[in-house]
């Protein structure tokens, strides 16, 4: 009896001890993944890729990455502000088809109504998103309930307006927003990469809107009772989410020059695996919004690497649920040792 | 407060113009669609199917199916329940609309139409029978989802007195009233064996297929193996599912390309998704060396074809699959002669049709149109 009196605080302090270590492994890769430490990782995947299969980093494969990781970068740049709030943003992926259906519909054929009709678009993206900042900041709905409501919602009334049918009389320059290059190099696509991550990096690291947002993820009851507008901050968040996916839906529409309803099917989780694995905590408040773009860059270069070998592309569905679950593991596993 | 909200609008429009100003920078010509220059005037600039023997479909004969006990008298108002698959791409939007337009036509009484849409989703599709089983609809045509999912549901609805007529894609069950067949195997088998043809029986070619488990694709995957089976030069060096979408086509085909730069041809189940093949095989400056194409009457790939004078098979495969499959199913509830299955003929022969594809081809309507003879009222890419 006395030595399991003596024992067993001992061993509560073992296993303390060790979670804490444990906490500590997967804090440092956070912080590694967070401060860049992705492309590290990126760079080391190519290497491994272009080892294996010699063609991975032929111009003409490097291409055909930028241009499938283009969407995913997009799409998980504007996912990336609702993480760092400590919410998530389930309905990109529907967003993006209401807003390819904007573009398809009105563009009417002409070069004149390119920038309009983009114009057009970001606007619906932007009130989709209000609509989710809305249920979330002022309502109070937990954002994975609230944001798959719109999912669904989005998802059908755009199915209800086309009819499966969106008119889809594109300007004859259309492909070129996202085609456009000199000679082998994807101008274009480069362009919204590069324009995408600085637009982002400005909104969310140097302006005060994006320090409350890091705040408000990091601690909410904190930044509450230092008076923060949260609700607000939160609600321009979803706003941007949105905005960013009606940015993916011109890219994606661009490159085959048709909106079908299910062109933003299944997004929303690659945006996510995207910021997971640019280290932006899905619990809020940590990250760096450009390793984004490096995770989208990877798993681009993943799902690429998987066809080059002639693995088939339904592959591509396993990693990402990997990603999110290994993810959503680590985390919870990082909240329990704090 | 001020500053923030200057510079992100600031940062927005900058972002929105710099994206834009790729329409603008040095770039390619323009690509497909329904722009750009015209090889219309001179298609074909040469017979591409000198010598190709097109396949015949096979249409077996067909047992008679006994309709007696789905009879419904003359003077009642049929209603008719169309289960769709989904809506997920233009053909199936158009043959929505070819059945609405059969609906309308229907003599007599007339006929009402009940629709729902699966989503794709075979759960659901089970679930709209048994919605569709206990309003004792008249008649159901099923678009089914899957091959194996929907058979007790089809079970279920002949037990209680309701004919089902399974439309386009094949299910893996015999109990339903009637099939109306667009003969996929056969369309298949025609566009491997011009491919074959064209590479004069050795090359490595690429097939891209629809959506694993979904009869039009099971049955895409047949007609080409019937055809590859007795030509074992060709080498299929990839196979890839891109479930009707052009631009998963289009990421596929560009990675295929890198992956076997040698490819001569790519066997595409769907016209939905050729164009976006022949996106990628442009951008590789390889048109050239792909010596055919396969397709459907897609508009997209019609003019597409037209406009860049491609070597091509292009099999008809008609969204007035709709319409006859509403005759079938008001023919069984008047009592009237219904067989096995019912093959809906093609618009032409697949040779005529590739070779008079100039005629079908549509620059006036969008890539998403299918060649129809529906009238305006119902062609929902019609604009009056």
């Amino acid at each position: 009896m006395a030595d399991t009196q003596i024992a067993e605080p001992v061993l509560a302090q073992g296993e303390a001890l060790e979670r804490r270590i444990e906490g500590n492994r997967v804090r440092a890769l956070m912080r590694f993944a967070g401060n860049g430490g992705i492309f590290i990782v990126l760079a080391l995947f190519c290497l491994v890729a272009v080892v294996i299969n010699g063609r991975f980093l032929q111009i003409e494969n490097i291409r055909t990455i930028l241009q499938l990781s283009a969407p995913i970068a997009i799409l998980a740049l504007g996912q990336a502000f609702v993480l760092f709030a400590g919410e998530i943003d389930l309905s990109v992926g529907s967003t993006v088809s209401l807003c390819a259906a904007v573009l398809a519909t009105y563009m009417g054929g002409s070069d004149a109504n390119i920038v309009p009709t983009i114009l057009l678009a970001v606007a619906v993206g932007g009130l989709v998103g209000a609509l989710n900042g809305g249920f979330v900041a002022y309502l109070g709905i937990p954002s994975f309930i609230a944001t798959l409501g719109t999912l669904l919602a989005v998802s059908g009334g755009t199915l209800v307006w086309t009819q499966g049918a969106p008119s889809s009389d594109f300007a004859p320059s259309w492909h070129l927003i996202s085609s456009a290059g000199s000679g082998e190099i994807p101008t274009a696509t480069i362009a919204w990469l590069l324009g995408g991550a600085f637009v982002a990096w400005l909104l969310a690291h140097k302006t005060a809107w994006g320090r409350r947002l890091m705040l408000l993820g990091s601690n909410r009851r904190a930044s509450q009772i230092a008076g923060l507008p949260v609700a607000r901050t939160t609600f321009w968040a979803f706003v941007l989410s949105g905005m960013f996916a009606a940015c993916a839906a011109v890219y994606l529409t661009s490159t085959v020059g048709s909106a079908q309803d299910e062109i933003g099917a299944g997004r929303e989780l690659e945006s996510i695996a995207a910021c997971v694995l640019g280290g932006i905590s899905l619990f809020g408040g940590r990250g760096r919004i450009v390793s984004a773009l490096g995770g989208a860059l990877l798993l681009g270069g993943l799902f690429n690497f998987l066809i080059l070998q002639g693995e088939p592309f339904q592959l591509q569905e396993i990693i990402k649920g990997v990603v999110v679950i290994v993810a959503v593991l680590g985390y919870s596993r990082l909240t329990r040792t704090t | 407060m001020k500053m923030t909200r200057l510079m992100l609008g600031g940062a927005l429009a900058l972002f929105i113009v710099g994206a834009a100003i790729g329409c603008g920078s040095a770039g390619e010509d323009s690509s497909s669609g329904n722009g750009g220059s015209s090889g219309k005037a001179s298609y074909p600039s040469e017979d591409f199917w000198a010598g190709f023997k097109e396949i015949p479909p096979k249409n077996p004969p067909n047992e008679v199916v006994d309709t007696a006990p789905y009879e419904k008298p003359a003077s009642k108002k049929l209603v008719i329940a169309y289960a769709d698959s989904s809506l997920s791409n233009s053909w199936r939007v158009m043959t929505k609309a070819d059945t609405e337009e059969g609906i309308a036509g229907v003599g007599g009484a007339g006929a009402k139409l009940v629709y729902t849409n699966a989503n794709d989703s075979a759960p659901k599709q089970i679930s709209d029978m048994e919605d569709l089983i206990a309003q004792h609809v008249d008649a159901i045509v099923i678009s089914a989802v899957d091959v194996n999912a929907v058979c007790p549901s089809i079970e279920k609805a002949l037990d209680a007195g309701i004919p089902v007529i399974v439309q386009e894609r094949a299910v893996d069950c015999e109990n339903y009233t009637s099939f109306v067949s667009l003969d996929m195997v056969n369309v298949a088998e025609n566009q491997m064996a011009y491919i074959v043809d064209r590479l004069e029986g050795k090359g490595e070619v690429a097939l891209i297929y629809g959506i694993p488990g979904v009869g039009h694709t099971v049955q895409g995957e047949e007609g080409y193996e019937n055809v590859l089976e007795e030509n074992p030069e060709i080498d299929v060096v990839d196979e890839q599912y891109a479930k009707y979408d052009p631009a998963q086509a289009k990421q596929l085909a560009a990675s295929i390309l890198v992956a076997h730069p040698n490819v001569e041809a790519f066997g595409v189940i769907s016209g939905l998704m050729t164009d976006g093949v022949y996106e990628a095989v442009e951008a590789a400056g390889k048109v050239d060396q792909i010596k055919a194409w396969d397709g459907d009457d897609a508009n997209g790939w019609m003019t597409l074809a037209v406009e860049h004078d491609l070597p091509n098979m292009t099999v008809p495969y008609p969204t007035k699959v709709g319409s006859v499959s509403v005759e079938v199913a008001v023919a069984a509830l008047r009592g009237e002669k219904v067989e096995k299955t019912t093959y809906v003929p093609r618009w032409e022969p697949a040779v005529e049709f590739s070779e008079n594809l100039a005629e079908f081809a549509n620059f006036e309507k969008p890539a998403e149109w299918w060649y129809t003879e529906m009238s305006c009222e119902f062609d929902p890419f019609c604009k009056s």
